[in-house]
């Protein structure tokens, strides 16, 4: 039966402030107010001299605002693997328990996202910065602005807790689509694994930190009680016993993100061990491990989005960039609906672009990252690559097609300047 | 004897003052003119984009639109209309570019958000359903008669305020507004409480 709507429709919504996104913008303005307009050459050289003056002041309470955000010691951020903690130029800091990794997609002076996979991450993001920050975790994405914050991810199930500050998670299986965590709440996103795997875990494991996650709804622990260190190589163990009988069925059926740990694909002469040696960021040992049929193989029988994405990383790592094409495929084609199959056709597009040279390949891959869909941040960049591909590709008519998108899109964007540039020519 | 009035808090500062110490090059004054005018810009562009991603983008370039031409304002009293008339049209532009990304394929056919999921909880389900098919119908007409439409049924400003908000003659928002209805009336039944009235 038809319902009746009665005008004005806003009496109906219940859009209260979004606080944390009012003040990220807040900062947000700030930064560009404090940044001289490119359109405004005449106040560039006067706005500069103010820079130096108080660039010490600013330097010390900021870092570097507008570059990268980099470890401490400068060395540039990529692929983080735990157990261990990351200490990063603005002061901020990233704890992961063993095995757990986070994958930074996107860096830069005013955002910086990051896709985490399996396993416990404490985020310790230094209030006041100008970056937004997003870290990616499968069923949930969580927006941050300074605050103290706990991710653990088992498969399709991700848990944040908040100790300081609020975020905001995001997501289809997040209830109304959005929650804003406050200090001491937290929220547990997406299906448990079956409950037959928890079922076969080891006695007193879920003590030892891989509780069921359906337990940790309740879990009132602050991040501290429970360190990165506290988690031992048994608990990678269990994950990966436990993750064993996950069917590609289930995988595919309710398109919930995939496991990490998941088991070693038939024939993989290696079994499991070359997923600890990616873990730890050893790619090399890990390629070592499996060899070229093995790496071949596993790709074939791997069954979840996760594996595909290690395996990739392990061949694009370990130098046989030409190997990392297959599982991306394999995920773009075969898990079109899982969350991250648009970053697997993003990062399939630049491997086609920059490590092969195949420009054509490159556009259909990230003209396919698009379609599938990138979270916000990396829209730009897949972009401005889709246009370098074209131009290369000798595509004349849809680079300008593209380029035109671009400019329209973002005028003032990291690209600009060299699109304009390829675009006079 | 008469007592010393106390200095005025800034919430009690109209936006006059605000804009011309702005104007003056007072960053306090422009973080107050922020603080007071954020919550309403960042609910009027979420309802109108149904993307929070998009709505921070837009309040963004909005506000920094707006203090960067501060002293174009001439009437800085009303900084207020001035604010969301930028904002608006920031929100029509990104509809254009979004409806172009999707018809290049930058961008995931099916758009998501929408005043369904705006929707109080306590709306019921039918509730939910109809706002849901008034996203869709949204979603098919142009970003003039989107926004023109929402200004006035969803926001319920009064239809001088909609031409205004949206840079149009009177003629033009009743008639944007009007055919906006016309594909309302096709799926959904909605009554307006107060025709002449608005906020």
């Amino acid at each position: 039966m038809k319902q009746e709507l009665r005008a004005p429709l806003g009496e109906l919504l219940e859009d209260a402030p979004d606080e944390v996104a009012i003040e990220r913008v807040r900062r947000r303005v700030r930064v560009t107010r404090r940044v001289p307009s490119r359109r405004r050459p005449a106040l560039l050289a006067a706005a500069a001299v103010a820079l130096l003056a108080a660039g010490g002041a600013i330097y010390a309470t900021w870092g570097p605002a507008d570059g990268p955000l980099a470890r401490a010691d400068g060395a540039p951020l990529a692929r983080l693997t735990g157990p261990g903690e990351v200490h990063l130029s603005d002061g901020s800091r990233i704890a992961l328990a063993d095995g757990a990794t986070v994958e930074v997609l996107d860096n830069d002076g005013a955002r910086f996202v990051a896709a985490q996979g399996d396993g416990r991450v404490t985020y310790r993001v230094r209030p006041g910065g100008p970056r937004r920050w997003t870290i990616e975790a499968g069923a949930a994405s969580v927006d941050v602005v300074g605050t103290v914050f706990v991710v653990e991810r088992h498969g399709p199930q991700v848990r944040v807790a908040v100790e300081r500050g609020r975020v905001r998670v995001r997501g289809a299986a997040v209830e109304g689509g959005l929650r804003t965590l406050e200090p001491a709440e937290s929220v547990t996103v997406g299906e448990p694994l079956a409950r037959a795997e928890a079922a076969t875990d080891p006695p007193g494991d879920g003590a030892g930190g891989t509780a069921p996650a359906s337990d940790q709804t309740a879990d009132e622990r602050t991040a501290d009680e429970r360190t990165a260190d506290e988690r031992t190589a048994d608990d990678q163990t269990s994950d990966d016993q436990t993750s064993d009988e996950r069917t590609a069925d289930d995988q595919t059926a309710d398109d919930r993100p995939a496991v990490v740990a998941t088991a070693p694909a038939e024939g993989t002469p290696a079994g499991s061990s070359w997923r600890r040696l990616a873990a730890r960021g050893e790619h090399d040992s890990a390629f070592a491990a499996l060899g070229e049929s093995g790496f071949v193989a596993a790709t074939e029988g791997a069954r979840t989005v996760d594996e595909l994405l290690a395996l990739a990383d392990t061949a694009r790592l370990s130098g046989h960039a030409t190997l990392a094409v297959a599982p991306l495929t394999r995920i773009v084609e075969g898990f079109p609906t899982s969350p991250r199959a648009g970053v697997a056709a993003l990062s399939l597009g630049r491997l086609q672009l920059d490590a092969l040279d195949r420009p054509a390949e490159a556009a259909r891959s990230l003209q396919r990252a698009s379609e599938l869909g990138l979270p916000a941040s990396l829209r730009e960049t897949a972009l401005a690559r889709l246009v370098e591909a074209h131009h290369r590709a000798g595509h004349a008519a849809l680079a300008r097609t593209y380029a035109a998108a671009y400019l329209a899109e973002y005028p003032d964007g990291r690209y600009a300047d060299e699109i304009r540039r390829r675009e006079a020519r | 004897m008469r007592q010393p009035q106390p200095e005025p808090t800034s919430a009690e500062i109209p936006d006059g003052d605000l804009v011309r110490r702005a104007c003056a090059g007072d960053r306090g004054a422009e973080d107050d003119l922020y603080r007071r005018h954020a919550s309403a810009i960042h609910r009027l562009v979420n309802r109108l984009l149904g993307s929070p991603q998009d709505a921070e983008d837009v309040m963004h370039d909005a506000f920094v639109q707006a203090f960067e031409k501060l002293d174009k304002l001439r009437e800085p009293e009303a900084f207020r209309g001035w604010l969301r008339q930028i904002a608006v049209i920031r929100v029509r532009r990104v509809i254009r570019r979004r409806r172009l990304q999707r018809a290049l394929g930058l961008l995931p056919a099916r758009e998501d958000g929408g005043l369904e999921r705006l929707a109080a909880r306590t709306a019921s389900p039918q509730v939910r359903a109809e706002l849901a098919v008034v996203d869709r119908v949204l979603r098919q007409l142009s970003a003039d008669e989107r926004i023109a439409w929402t200004l006035r049924v969803v926001e319920g400003y009064k239809l001088e305020e909609v031409a205004e908000l949206a840079g149009c003659s009177l003629a033009t928002a009743k008639r944007r507004i009007a055919a906006a209805q016309r594909r309302m009336d096709a799926v959904v039944e909605i009554t307006e409480e107060t025709p002449g009235g608005g906020r």
